[in-house]
């Protein structure tokens, strides 16, 4: 550990601080909602080009399995199975893993904008953190082609 | 100012001042593509670091200054364990950008957001995982 060790308080995903107003809030929850539909299509996304190419199995699942992580932090207690239409996933491997790295890095983009517009600073916070953890997959994917 | 302003932006600081010291480290042990790599870095704390400094003299809050020496915990006396001590710096900053994001708003909020992203990204450029909530 460098000097100055922190401890990363995770997500609380539904506390709302006492000063926002039940407008703030709904706001909130609506881009909740809204961050988790994304999430659950990139899941959507992975879990078609793994059934299309087995052999990507063991280097996607970790990435598929964090954006279900991101999606429970986001609307806890729903079901981790998406229900959304998964992408069309092309027909080379190598062409399938460039199609999840352009939805990762439109998704690490998208969510730096949705941390710009949520209320409550637990949430800004969260956001920031998935927004990191989805550029990482961007750079992991392009770093494995 | 608000106190939990005062208090993100002082450990994100913090956490450059270190991740500037350990890149001296890191550098030393390292060549060619991987010391250029490790300037790189060095120079986007470097910049990261001035920046904070100038945000919380701007809030009339204390400037903390740099501790002489930080513990590495092993000795860094290899590529190996000069890229190990990369990952964790960049790691440990993410969830303090994180902090500083959530205590501020509009462009500042996203520019924290955005900074704590390149850190994410270069753990994993550095070869460390990726990770559902990097830090």
């Amino acid at each position: 550990m460098l000097g100055v060790a922190v401890a990363s308080p995770l997500l609380v995903a539904t506390a709302c601080s006492s000063s926002e107003s039940e407008e703030q809030q709904d706001s909130d929850d609506q881009l909740r909602e809204d961050v988790a539909a994304q999430e659950a299509r990139l899941i959507a996304a992975y879990d078609a080009t793994i059934l299309k190419f087995p052999a990507l199995t063991a280097q996607l699942t970790p990435f598929r399995d964090q954006h279900a992580e991101h999606k429970q932090a986001l609307v806890p207690g729903e079901s981790a199975t998406p229900t959304v239409t998964a992408p069309d996933v092309p027909g080379t491997a190598t062409a399938a893993v460039r199609a999840l790295r352009r939805l990762e890095k439109s998704a690490a983009g998208d969510r730096i904008e949705s941390c710009g517009k949520a209320n409550a600073p637990e949430l800004a916070r969260s956001l920031s953190l998935i927004a990191a953890s989805e550029a990482q997959h961007n750079a992991a994917l392009k770093g494995s082609q | 100012m608000s106190e939990q302003e005062i208090s993100a932006l002082t450990a994100a600081l913090e956490g450059e001042y270190a991740a500037t010291y350990a890149y001296g480290l890191i550098g030393a042990q390292l060549t060619g593509a991987q010391l250029l790599r490790a300037h790189s870095a060095l120079d986007s704390h470097r910049q990261h670091r001035d920046s904070l400094r100038q945000d919380l003299a701007a809030l009339g809050a204390l400037v903390p200054e740099p501790a002489a020496v930080y513990d590495t915990g092993v000795p860094i006396n290899s590529a190996a364990t000069a890229v190990s001590l990369a990952i964790e710096v960049e790691r440990q900053l993410v969830p303090r950008w994180a902090d500083v994001a959530s205590s501020q708003s509009g462009a500042n909020r996203t520019g924290a957001a955005k900074n704590g992203q390149e850190c994410a990204v270069r753990a994993v450029v550095w070869g460390g995982a990726p990770q559902a909530f990097p830090g």
